[in-house]
């Protein structure tokens, strides 16, 4: 009976090494393949980042709206502190009732 | 029994050295960024393919044809490569050598490799291998620099920074099975590759590209030698754009004449004229020999010193009697000459020094020039008096650029600097460099009285109207140099620059345009004001809109524009 189980533990062990064995070989084969994968994304992603470098280039981006778009020059660019811009809302406000009060009138 | 115990070591270590494989890991360069973050240089993987005529099958012959198409060479040399399958090392030798690999193309990259792998043609092959890649083709080629084939730093930051970029290789110790590939689970030692840190620069590619933009206009309308453009925060000392013409690609950095591969700015000499008229003015001034209004008589053609009476250089129209501010704004060569016959030659030296002149600006690029700025015991008579007006001295751009910086930021002298931080993949900072202030060159107030002198060069009096920009205080000094041809000055050659910085009351960048012999239309003279200044105005008009600087004096209110 010692013998029988002494032989099925030892077998059973041996088994399972082999078992363990060829599973790190498995694991560590798919591992290779994930670095493998993860390279060739870095690579990729590499490549794309110089792509968008040079597609991001001031003047790459400037030719692709020639003609139509283009940074303005100081003498056209207006500047409006706050206080300036609420005197102007509130002459607007002011304008449009006083166009408001027409209107009525005339109705 | 042989083969288990006497020949045990032997067959051993023989087994072992089959199965043993060592892997060298090359470690990825940083990339070098601009201060916003914009990627400047980067490292990316290429393949080397080639073939190996042995492994090469017959029947995969008609995927040559597919192949040629995908790597854009011709069909007769893949077919010639095929063939080459040995190889006699002499003429004179019998033998020959098997041939195992032969190259097809380099930099291949990823995409067509992969096309390449799917037509599975036996014996083609590729290795990877690190290239450097330079997205923004030629902008700031000179900064950057480049990595040689090699993979050896050859200029520029690639080379000022190589400490922080280069990083560290690692290697692994693995086995390998009979198809030579690595079997990870006998990863037995593993040394990880350490990357480079990420070099972040002080340049602005906007600003960059705004002054390439400028450069290749001038390059155009000019057709000079060559010329550059500098920009710079004078506060900091921190360069913003620096440019070059003519240029290069660093990416295909062999296809230029190595002259275009001169960082100008900084290796090029040249007498700085009139430019050079604030250091003799700026001394006067701190040495209180001069206030700005004092008279000086530029009508006087000689000057008695001691028994010796020395000619005064001439001014392009006479100017009679003319105060000290008068003579920075008209740019007078006599005012200038007898400023320094005030100050004396020791002074004067002295103060070229303190300047930065003679010296190297320490900027880090290799092949910087210090320029040449003679003793005055190695001085000739006449040098006291043309020294002032920025002859009898050579100095670069760089220099040049430095000391007009010294004026916009109060009188003191800071380092130039391209380096501002590297850093890891993480983003976190490893080695900052902070802004190195050099010395204080004039008195705070002595930098005032000279800043407002250049700032009405750049008005309707001065010699610079041609950058004058509305609404903006704008100071500078024009340059216009004749050139030494066969040992006199030439009436036809001539550097044209200009220097200056904006807005005047609190300075955010100075400019300076250097043109080396502009070529003009009959009769016109290449002056600093009329090639140079055009150039600095379009620069400043573009920067003013990037920076969001506000007009000095608002002509017309948003509100009367709302009302109109």
């Amino acid at each position: 009976m010692f013998l029988i189980l002494a032989v099925l533990a030892f077998g059973g062990g041996a088994i399972s090494i082999v078992w363990l064995r060829m599973e790190i070989s498995a694991t560590a084969k798919s591992c290779g393949k994930l670095e493998d994968q993860r390279e060739m994304v870095a690579r990729e992603l590499q490549e794309l980042r110089g792509l968008k470098s040079r597609l991001l280039r001031p003047s790459m981006i400037a030719q692709l709206v020639s003609g139509r778009l283009r940074v303005p020059s100081p003498d056209r660019t207006i500047y409006v502190t706050n206080r300036e811009l609420a005197a102007f809302e509130e002459s607007k406000f002011q304008r449009d009732q006083i166009s408001r009060g027409a209107l009525i009138s005339q109705r | 029994m042989h083969l288990q115990v006497w020949e045990s070591n032997r067959y051993g270590q023989l087994a072992e050295s089959v199965r043993k494989n060592f892997i060298r890991e090359q470690a990825r360069r940083g990339d070098i960024l601009d201060r916003k973050g914009s990627l400047l240089a980067t490292t990316k993987s290429v393949v080397v393919l080639g073939l190996d005529p042995h492994a090469f099958k017959p029947e995969d012959e008609p995927k040559l044809e597919e192949l040629s198409n995908l790597l854009q060479i011709k069909h007769s040399e893949i077919v010639a490569a095929v063939n080459k399958r040995f190889y006699r090392p002499s003429s004179d030798r019998k033998d020959v050598t098997p041939v195992r690999w032969v190259k097809l193309k380099e930099g291949v990259d990823d995409s067509t490799y992969r096309k390449i792998k799917e037509l599975d043609i036996s014996g083609v092959y590729g290795n990877y291998q690190h290239s450097r890649f330079y997205p923004n083709q030629k902008l700031a080629a000179h900064v950057l620099g480049y990595v040689n084939k090699e993979g050896k730093p050859c200029m520029g930051v690639e080379l000022l920074a190589d400490y922080y970029l280069k990083g560290q290789d690692g290697w692994r110790e693995s086995e390998k099975d009979g198809r030579r590939r690595e079997m990870p689970q006998f990863r037995s030692v593993e040394f990880i590759a350490r990357n480079g840190l990420n070099v972040e620069l002080t340049l602005d590619r906007v600003i960059q590209d705004a002054v390439e933009d400028e450069l290749e206009n001038l390059l155009k309308t000019y057709e000079p030698l060559s010329a550059s453009i500098l920009v710079s925060n004078p506060t900091t000392g921190e360069i913003l754009a620096m440019a070059n013409g003519p240029t290069f690609d660093p990416n295909h950095y062999n296809d230029y004449p190595m002259e275009n591969q001169r960082n100008r700015a900084i290796t090029d000499l040249y007498e700085p004229g009139s430019t050079y008229k604030i250091v003799p003015v700026g001394a006067a001034l701190n040495e209180n020999l001069y206030f700005p209004d004092d008279i000086i008589d530029c009508s006087i053609g000689s000057y008695n010193l001691g028994k010796k009476s020395l000619r005064l250089p001439k001014d392009h129209h006479p100017l009679g009697k003319i105060s000290l501010h008068q003579v920075v704004q008209k740019s007078s060569n006599r005012g200038a000459a007898q400023i320094g016959l005030r100050l004396g030659a020791e002074r004067l030296y002295h103060y070229s020094k303190q300047f930065g002149f003679g010296e190297e600006t320490k900027i880090g690029f290799v092949g910087e020039r210090s320029g040449i700025l003679h003793a005055p015991n190695r001085w000739d008579g006449l040098t006291i008096t043309r020294l002032p007006m920025g002859h009898a001295v050579s100095v670069t751009p760089m220099q040049v650029h430095c000391a007009m910086s010294v004026v916009a930021n109060d009188g003191i002298l800071m380092k130039p600097t391209i380096l501002r931080r590297a850093f890891d993949e993480e983003g976190k900072t490893i080695v900052p460099f902070a802004p190195t202030a050099v010395r204080r060159v004039l008195d705070e107030s002595v930098a005032e009285d000279l800043n407002e002198m250049l700032v009405s060069v750049v008005g309707e009096e001065g010699t610079a109207r041609t950058a004058m920009i509305k609404g903006f205080k704008i100071a500078g000094k024009t340059g216009t140099t004749q050139k030494i041809i066969d040992g006199k000055y030439s009436n036809t050659h001539h550097v044209a620059s200009f220097s200056g910085y904006f807005p005047a009351d609190q300075p955010r960048a100075v400019i300076t345009v250097i043109v080396d012999e502009p070529k003009m239309n009959k009769g016109r003279l290449g002056y600093g004001g009329s090639v140079a200044g055009p150039s600095f105005k379009k620069i400043a008009n573009r920067l003013i809109s990037y920076f969001g600087i506000q007009p000095r004096s608002k002509e017309l209110s948003f509100l009367d524009i709302g009302n109109q």
